[in-house]
Order: C-alpha cells, then sequence, then structure tokens
C-alpha cells in the first residue's frame, strides 16, 4: 500500500513529467500560488489573471493547476509518525499507566515470593521472577491493544484514514515502547540486586517476553470476542502457574547462562513474534470482522 | 464526483443481505428507505468501504474505491447506526481523536470542531463526558465526527434516530446548505427526513433496489391509492384490520379520520388524497404499518 501511495505520488508528480513544456509551466503557475499569487484562484482579481496571462498561461492549465493544488490541500495530512504522537495522550498514556500499574503490583507480588521462596534473590530466584515480569509484560500488551470492541467504536476507526490497521499498529508501537521501557527497569533493578551475570539477566527477560508475546498472538486469533476477557484472565495465571511450577520440577531451566544457542532461539522468537504482531496489525483492518465479531 | 455502486452483491450464511444493486450517486442529498433487514446498513457499510462485497464494486468517479483506499477515506465521512464512545472520552477529546485518526493536522482539528459544536449546538457541553450525555446530543457527536473533515461523500445510517423535532429540523437544514456540491447520503425510517431535503430517493426491499427516483417518481405507483375518509371511532378496530391504515387521526365527538392505501375506494365517502413519500413506503413494506 504504501508502495502504491509512493507510486501514485510520483506518478502525481510525473503527471508535470510528461510534457517537459507543460512541466515547465505548471511548475511555474503552482509556485506562484504558493507565493500567494491569486492568477488559480477562478475567484481571483482581475489584475491577478492580468499578470498570470503575462507569463501566457493558458486557462485550460489555470483550471488544471487549481485542481492540482485542490487535490495537494486535500491529501496534506499528517503522517503516521505523526499519527502515532497525536495518539499518546488518548492511548499511550492508558497503555503506559496500565502496564505500569499491573506490573508494579506483580512486582511487589513476585518479590516477596520468589524472595521468600529462594531466600534473597538467589540466581534461581531471579530468574524466575524476570521470567514472569517479562511473560505477564508481554501478554497484558494484547488485552491493553485490542480496544474498541466493547465500546462500539470499530467501525468509526475502521472508516477513518488511518483505520483499524494502522491504529493497531500504532498501538503495538506504544505498547511496545512500555514494554521496552520497563524491561530496562526491571534490569537495571536486577543487575543492582542480584549478582547474576548480565547476559543471563538480559536471557531471562528477552526469551520469556517473546515466547509469552508469541503464545499471545496466537491465542488472540483464536479467542471470540466474547471470550476474550475471560480467556486472557484464564492465560496469565496459567502461565505465571507454569513458570513456579518450572521453577520447582525443572529448575536447570533457570540457571542457564548467557550463549550462542539462546541468542539463535531469541532471533527465532524475535522473528515469528514481529511476523504474528504484523498478521495482527493486518488481521485487525480486515474487513467483515466487526460483522463476525472476531478479536484481533 | 459521483459515485457508482455496480451490481453489489453480499451473502451472509443464512441470507442475501445485498442482492445485485447498482445505483449512480451525484452530488445532492439521497435518502436510502427499507423497512429492518432490507439492507441498507449492508450497503452503507459496502460503500463505506468498510465491508467487501462478494461481487460488483463501488467506483468514485470511475475508481474503484478499493484502489482509491485512504484517498476516498479522506473525503468520506461516515455515522454508522451503531456507534460508541469510549468511557473517558469528553466531546472534544472524542473529536480531537476521530480528526487524528482522519489525519486531520492540529491547526485544522481546532478549527473544525469550533465550527462543528457550534452549528450542531455542542459548545456547552464539549468538556463533558459524552457518556453523561442524552441520546440527541451523543448523536449530535456522531454528525460532528462525521463532518470533521468536511467530506465530500457524507453516509449517514439514521442519523436523525434519537433526535427531537427541533434538533431534526436543526439537522435537516445543515444538512441540505452542506450538500451543494456533495453526495450526501441518509438511510433513515423517518420519512419525513429525507421527503423534505432529499432530491432522490432509493428504496431497498430484500436487498434489492425496488424504486429509486425524485419523490414525485416514486410516488405514482401510490397515485390513486391513497384515500382519506370520515368513519364511526366505534368501527376503528375493524377498519384497521380489513385496510391498510397510513394514518389515523380521532377527531371530535365519535368520528375518526383515517387515510388508507387500497386500489379502489373501499370505504363509501373516501375521496382520493395526494400520495407522499410515507404512503408508498407503507404501499412497499405494509408490515410496518402494522
Amino acid at each position: 500500500m504504501k508502495r502504491k501511495g509512493v507510486r501514485q505520488g510520483r506518478k502525481r508528480n510525473g503527471m508535470l513529467k510528461e510534457d517537459g513544456g507543460l512541466e515547465e509551466r505548471l511548475r511555474r503557475c503552482l509556485g506562484a500560488q504558493e507565493a500567494g499569487c491569486e492568477a488559480l484562484r477562478p475567484e481571483g482579481s482581475a489584475a491577478a489573471r492580468q499578470s498570470a496571462d503575462a507569463v501566457c498561461v493558458p486557462p485550460e492549465l489555470l483550471a488544471a493547476a487549481g485542481a492540482e493544488l485542490a487535490g495537494r490541500t486535500r491529501r496534506n495530512r499528517i503522517g503516521f509518525g505523526t499519527f502515532v504522537l497525536r495518539l499518546l495522550r488518548y492511548e499511550g498514556l492508558r497503555i503506559w499507566l496500565c502496564q505500569a500499574l499491573a506490573l508494579a503490583g506483580a512486582s511487589l507480588i513476585g518479590r516477596l515470593y520468589f524472595q521468600g521462596a529462594f531466600g534473597d534473590f538467589s540466581v534461581r530466584g531471579m530468574a524466575m521472577f524476570l521470567c514472569a515480569f517479562s511473560a505477564l509484560a508481554a501478554l497484558l500488551s494484547f488485552p491493553l491493544t485490542g480496544r474498541g470492541r466493547g465500546c462500539r467504536m470499530r467501525e468509526t476507526e475502521l472508516a477513518s484514514r488511518y483505520g483499524l490497521a494502522k491504529l493497531a499498529a500504532a498501538r503495538v508501537l506504544l505498547a511496545g515502547a512500555g514494554n521496552l521501557a520497563l524491561l530496562c527497569a526491571a534490569f537495571g533493578m536486577a543487575a543492582r540486586a542480584s549478582g547474576c551475570d548480565r547476559g543471563s539477566l538480559a536471557l531471562y527477560l528477552l526469551v520469556p517476553f517473546l515466547g509469552a508475546g508469541c503464545l499471545g498472538a496466537g491465542l488472540n486469533r483464536m479467542l471470540p470476542e466474547a471470550c476474550a476477557p475471560a480467556g486472557w484472565c484464564a492465560v496469565v495465571p496459567a502461565v505465571l502457574a507454569g513458570i513456579v511450577l518450572a521453577g520447582r520440577y525443572a529448575p536447570a531451566w533457570f540457571e542457564q547462562t548467557y550463549s550462542g544457542g539462546w541468542t539463535c532461539v531469541s532471533a527465532v522468537l524475535l522473528a515469528v513474534y514481529a511476523d504474528q504482531m504484523r498478521r495482527q496489525c493486518r488481521r485487525a483492518g480486515l474487513v467483515d470482522r466487526i460483522a463476525a465479531g472476531w478479536s484481533g | 464526483m459521483e459515485l457508482q455502486i455496480s451490481h453489489v452483491t453480499k451473502e451472509f450464511r443464512d441470507k442475501k443481505a445485498v442482492d445485485d444493486v447498482s445505483l449512480t450517486l451525484t452530488p445532492g442529498v439521497w435518502g436510502l428507505l427499507g423497512a429492518n433487514g432490507s439492507g441498507k446498513t449492508t450497503l452503507m457499510r459496502i460503500i463505506a468501504g468498510i465491508m467487501e462485497p462478494a461481487r460488483g464494486e463501488v467506483l468514485c468517479d470511475g475508481i474503484p474505491i478499493r484502489t482509491l483506499g485512504e484517498r476516498y477515506r479522506d473525503v468520506f465521512g461516515y455515522l454508522p447506526q451503531e456507534f460508541g464512545f469510549y468511557p473517558e472520552f469528553t466531546v472534544k477529546d472524542y473529536l480531537e481523536y476521530m480528526a487524528a485518526l482522519k489525519g486531520l493536522r492540529r491547526q485544522e482539528t481546532r478549527t473544525r470542531i469550533d465550527i462543528l459544536l457550534e452549528q450542531l449546538t455542542l459548545l456547552e457541553v464539549k468538556k463533558k463526558r459524552i457518556a453523561r450525555l442524552s441520546g440527541g446530543m451523543k448523536r449530535r457527536v456522531g454528525i460532528a465526527q462525521a463532518l470533521l473533515n468536511d467530506p465530500q461523500v457524507l453516509i449517514l445510517d439514521e442519523p436523525t434516530s434519537g433526535l427531537d423535532p427541533g434538533e431534526r429540523v436543526r439537522f435537516r437544514n445543515l444538512l441540505s446548505e452542506f450538500a451543494r456540491g456533495r453526495i450526501v447520503l441518509i438511510s433513515t425510517h423517518i420519512v419525513p427526513d429525507v421527503e423534505y431535503i432529499a432530491a432522490r430517493n432509493a428504496v431497498m426491499k430484500d436487498g434489492r433496489i425496488v424504486a429509486q427516483g425524485t419523490t414525485q417518481e416514486l410516488v405514482k405507483p401510490v397515485a390513486g391509492k391513497v384515500w382519506s375518509c370520515s368513519v364511526p371511532a366505534q368501527k376503528l378496530a375493524e377498519y384497521e384490520r380489513s385496510l391498510r391504515v397510513v394514518n389515523l387521526k380521532c377527531g371530535e365527538g365519535d368520528r375518526a379520520e383515517i387515510r388508507y392505501l387500497a386500489e379502489a375506494e373501499a370505504v363509501a365517502g373516501s375521496v382520493p388524497a395526494e400520495p407522499r413519500l410515507e404512503d408508498l413506503y407503507l404501499w412497499l413494506f405494509p408490515e410496518a404499518g402494522r
């Protein structure tokens, strides 16, 4: 779509390039218009028209230039980056506040549990805590970015210029920025609080985050809209319980160190996660979903 | 500008919601009339580009709207039949949010919002949460968002639902003025709303366009079939069962004035009445009058 837009953009400018002489004259007319000359406006003054005649611009060219300028004005819309920034106030703050509150609460509970169970943040305790924290951060993104269904906003959002796909992408970006900040904060605090090496700390943040993100994306696709709240309420505790049980019965998973193998695993998970997020954004914009009432 | 709906069909699992509909919309106000379930909302969603037809296409000045994509949505405004708001939004927040979604620049957003709040008499409530507004005010907020990008094509699905008579008159006047040089398509059950302002109307039944044209052209099928008479009030129930009564007015004493549809005079003393769009609607949708 972007390529098409670029092609059409070139074509729009290319319209000027088809005939060298026409291009030059049209460019002069548009330049005069943008400099404040009223020659191209139908209601322009007689004096302005006379000055236009003075540069030998035929009436049909004036009309074409006026139409082109009207089209430009209409196409003068904000870009995607500005769109994301404009959404900060309505989406970004909400998402970040929910993430911060949820993860602060979970951190408090988790810290008490893991410190209590494993002493003053042993290697295993810290690893389990970071796994749980990052998995929770990844899973929370999905319900936070899936807004609009319950509030009957979807049709109006879908019919707008940016539509649901780009709105979903903006929300994913905002949630991703929040996750990145929280993961960095968790990394910093873990590095200070424990004796684990930084590579291992990054491993226990990155791999569970990406793994839970891939799981969450798959569930997001399968969960019917009506069941989504209950579904997420069931999935999150299940994943956290899985981490606790793994800590008890497969403790070796939480005594890993950073290695080339884990780098490959992370790279694969990152590719799958990125693809899942891209598909989720595209799926959000697929028409007829509002009729079917499916989530994602 | 011209919007061409060409052989559009949309099927759902159990029925054909839109069945081979072709219509050419030119600048002015168009009314889309039809009973519940006749396919109006589905057709409007297809024109809005938020639903894909199974067959056929919608063209804007000869270019499929699918191809136009964002450029079509730039010149398009849509008010769905059922729409909602995020609970924390005030009127201004909502309009600014929708303006961002429509890609409007900040300065243009501020200007347009100020103009629309004034035109739709929402200035006093701009900082109020939408959830606390009356139904009519919420509907006006929805209309405001549809007009934000100063669209060339405006699709309104039941726009006057919930508005009081004064608000409906103001809205009709606003639309009439707005529709100069633009395409406005209104779907409604409130026939007078389109009768007064729509230059042309289309009537949908079971997914098909069964009639289209100006009001004068549309009412031709019921010309000579609309009657009015005075009847005893005690016999009203009997007449309502046996005749297709369009309007009933209890007069003083024991008489009532009825307006009914029939091929020929069915009650002695009936006089022919001037047909209206509402008569055509009830002629085509007899179940709507029961």
